[in-house]
């Protein structure tokens, strides 16, 4: 019998091929197809992913128009957590299952966020460079330096990230405040945080990290009005996306010293510009989008792909649906 | 106010904590003590201008047998740090002399710079930020591994590791401990598994110390030692640089027998302008500063003076480095005592 299944993956990371290659045989052995394949323009994504019912999508955009073109797309699969790069309505308007792999590098991303905290308040950075350069001893230098007990540590957004930061936040001595709109008070204060309004999270904090996700309503959240309430002291993490800030207004904030740092594993543009100004500082760490990659984070990734398939083939309710309230197209669209 | 035979004196000081003296000369004034502040270069200087001196605060400058040897009213000899690895502490033993330290200032500050090394080295920093900033965006995948199940070896128990401990703990590693003093019910109690210095260092991802400089532990880890540490492992030393001998870890990193290192400390400090450390990426330095937060210094000033007030008003003197000692008696004056 035929399957009537096909998978699709357009693009991916190289650095974790192996990745694909171990879903293309997990899925060969269910007798589904997966086509693997390079694509740089619209046309030939809806040409090449025609016949698919189950899309992995990495980075590519996968717009409206792809969307509609595409008849008997039932799955689509944000490869990573974020899925910026999908049309949400787009795919619920049509009856499709928008899925990301929502936790498999949660613990990898905080544990990552902590260490730009850690590494920016040492100013292990500029130690490590004035060494280099010959200065020792470095008492004097990258002052003021403060101890991390009982400074505080403010959470832009209490999802999983969020408080698997705050966490490890408070076994380091830090205190934790968390804005999120979408919780109630009470729901922040039973994981032992202080739940705050934005305005006073940017002026209490020591270390703003964000964690949400990037949206029309999120893009350039923190601006130059937001930078502005921060203290001179503060420091600003973004292990969630770049576009959440507003570069340009950052640039000018820490070359006025009008905020003492950045760690930033996001820019606005990836790869950034080489002219990115950011890039020339040295109150600021940048990683190159490197949070969640850990080696077990990449074998935690191909589990969770393979248990949002599993939902979808046996029928069962899709896990990790970002869009819960989609009508999912029914048998009488034909599949192939 | 009773009149007091006491002189402080200090010999060179750290320039950076300039207020910290300023502000002990006012204190111990209205203590009724002298306050002798002079910067020697040499030992006969010192022991020419120390010749008052019933107080000595040490900061780095050596204080040798033949310093202890010829300053016949001193009593209380008070390290301005942690370390007292510049006190001859044997020779003061011999000749009466309390040794004492500021023990307890810095432990939250070197214990947050020791985790700091840690997460620092684990993710690669040094690597990634350099790569960014040469055009590599993502660059290439290098193992980083999480750090919940890994595990966290200190070598020493003392107040440092253990706050290092608990906050380890707190990121999700598995601690264990090779005490020198027989600290195995401490480590239990913190929820620590004591191990020997040799499994220790087979089993951790990163190696910790935190022991105090003495002739016993100076290159506690030399060439077998560093040889038993796993290719994946990190090496952290906030302590002191000579508990490691430098040139076998040059060679090993050099080598990457093991993935990098984490240093504060050197063995010689300053270091050559050239150290061979200094070209490698897996290697992070930060040329002990993991003590000198804003808030240090003003613990740090606390803790001089609640030795010194013990010390002048006749009560056990605290932060006692050699308990053993049977402090000279001088007439008309009450005895010293420890703690």
């Amino acid at each position: 019998m035929a399957n009537l299944h096909h998978a699709i993956a357009a693009n991916y990371d190289k650095r974790v091929s192996w990745v694909y290659d171990s879903l293309r045989q997990w899925l060969a052995a269910k007798g589904i197809a997966l086509t693997l394949t390079e694509v740089s323009n619209i046309e030939q994504v809806i040409e090449q992913a025609r016949p698919a019912d189950i899309f992995l999508a990495y980075k590519l955009a996968i717009t409206r128009p792809v969307i509609a073109a595409l008849p008997n797309l039932r799955l689509l699969m944000a490869s990573g957590s974020g899925y910026d790069h999908i049309d949400v309505n787009a795919a619920t308007e049509y009856g499709i299952a928008v899925t990301n792999a929502a936790t498999h590098n949660v613990e990898d991303v905080a544990e990552h966020t902590l260490t730009l905290i850690l590494a920016c308040g040492r100013k292990i950075r500029l130690l490590e460079r004035a060494v280099r350069n010959g200065e020792w001893p470095c008492a004097s230098l990258g002052q003021p330096r403060h101890r991390f007990l009982g400074k505080t540590v403010g959470l832009v957004g209490f999802g999983n990230i969020g408080k698997a930061v705050a966490w490890r936040a408070k076994g380091i001595g830090f205190r934790a405040l968390a804005y999120d709109p979408y919780l109630s008070p009470e729901a922040i204060q039973a994981k032992g945080v202080e739940s705050v309004s934005m305005v006073e999270l940017l002026q209490r904090s020591d270390f703003v990290s964000l964690h949400l996700r990037l949206s029309e309503s999120t893009r350039h959240l923190i601006g130059k009005a937001e930078l502005d309430l921060m203290s001179a002291t503060a420091f600003l993490i973004n292990t969630g996306r770049g576009g959440l800030i507003d570069e340009r207004a950052l640039v000018s904030s820490l070359a006025d010293g009008k905020i003492a740092g950045a760690g930033l594993d996001v820019l606005e543009t990836e790869p950034p510009n080489p002219s990115n100004a950011l890039l020339v500082m040295d109150n600021v760490i940048v990683t190159g989008h490197a949070a969640g990659g850990t080696v077990e984070s990449i074998e935690d990734w191909l589990k969770e792909w393979k248990s949002i398939i599993e939902s979808y083939l046996t029928g069962n309710a899709i896990m990790n649906l970002v869009n819960p309230e989609v009508r999912r197209r029914t048998a009488d669209v034909p599949i192939s | 106010m009773t009149q007091t035979h006491h002189t402080l004196f200090a010999a060179n000081y750290n320039p950076d904590a300039m207020q910290v003296y300023n502000d002990l000369r006012v204190w111990l004034a209205e203590r009724n003590v002298a306050f002798v502040l002079r910067e020697c270069t040499s030992e006969a200087e010192v022991i020419q201008q120390a010749q008052p001196a019933t107080i000595y605060l040490a900061y780095k400058f050596p204080v040798t047998r033949n310093i202890i040897t010829q300053l016949p009213r001193l009593q209380l000899l008070l390290s301005s740090g942690s370390g007292y690895d510049h006190i001859d502490v044997t020779a003061a033993t011999e000749h009466g002399i309390i040794v004492a330290n500021a023990a307890t200032h810095n432990v939250e500050d070197v214990a947050e710079h020791t985790i700091a090394l840690i997460v620092s080295c684990a993710r690669k920093f040094g690597a990634l930020d350099h790569a960014v900033r040469q055009g590599q965006w993502r660059p290439p995948a290098q193992p980083i591994y999480r750090f919940r199940g890994q595990t966290l070896g200190l070598v020493g128990f003392g107040r440092i590791a253990r706050t290092v401990a608990g906050m380890a703990k707190g990121l999700g590693l598995r601690v264990i401990a090779h005490g020198l003093h027989g600290s195995n019910d401490r480590m239990l109690a913190d929820g620590v598994e004591p191990v020997g210095l040799d499994t220790l260092l087979r089993q951790s991802d990163f190696v910790s110390l935190h022991a105090r400089l003495t002739p016993e532990t100076r290159h506690l880890l030399g060439e077998r030692e560093l040889r038993a540490i796993k290719p994946t492992a990190y090496l952290i030393n906030t302590s002191r640089g000579a508990l490691v001998d430098e040139a076998v870890l040059v060679r090993a990193l050099t080598e990457r027998r093991f993935a990098g290192a984490g240093l504060d400390v050197l063995e010689s400090e300053p270091p050559r302008k050239d150290h061979p450390l200094f070209v490698l990426e897996n290697v992070i330095v930060t040329g002990h500063s993991a003590a000198s937060t804003v808030e240090a210094p003003l613990d740090w000033q606390k803790e001089w003076r609640l030795v010194l007030e013990a010390f002048i008003s006749g009560n056990p003197v605290i932060n006692v480095a050699n308990p053993e000692v049977k402090p000279k008696i001088f007439p008309g004056q009450p005895p010293a005592r420890v703690s």
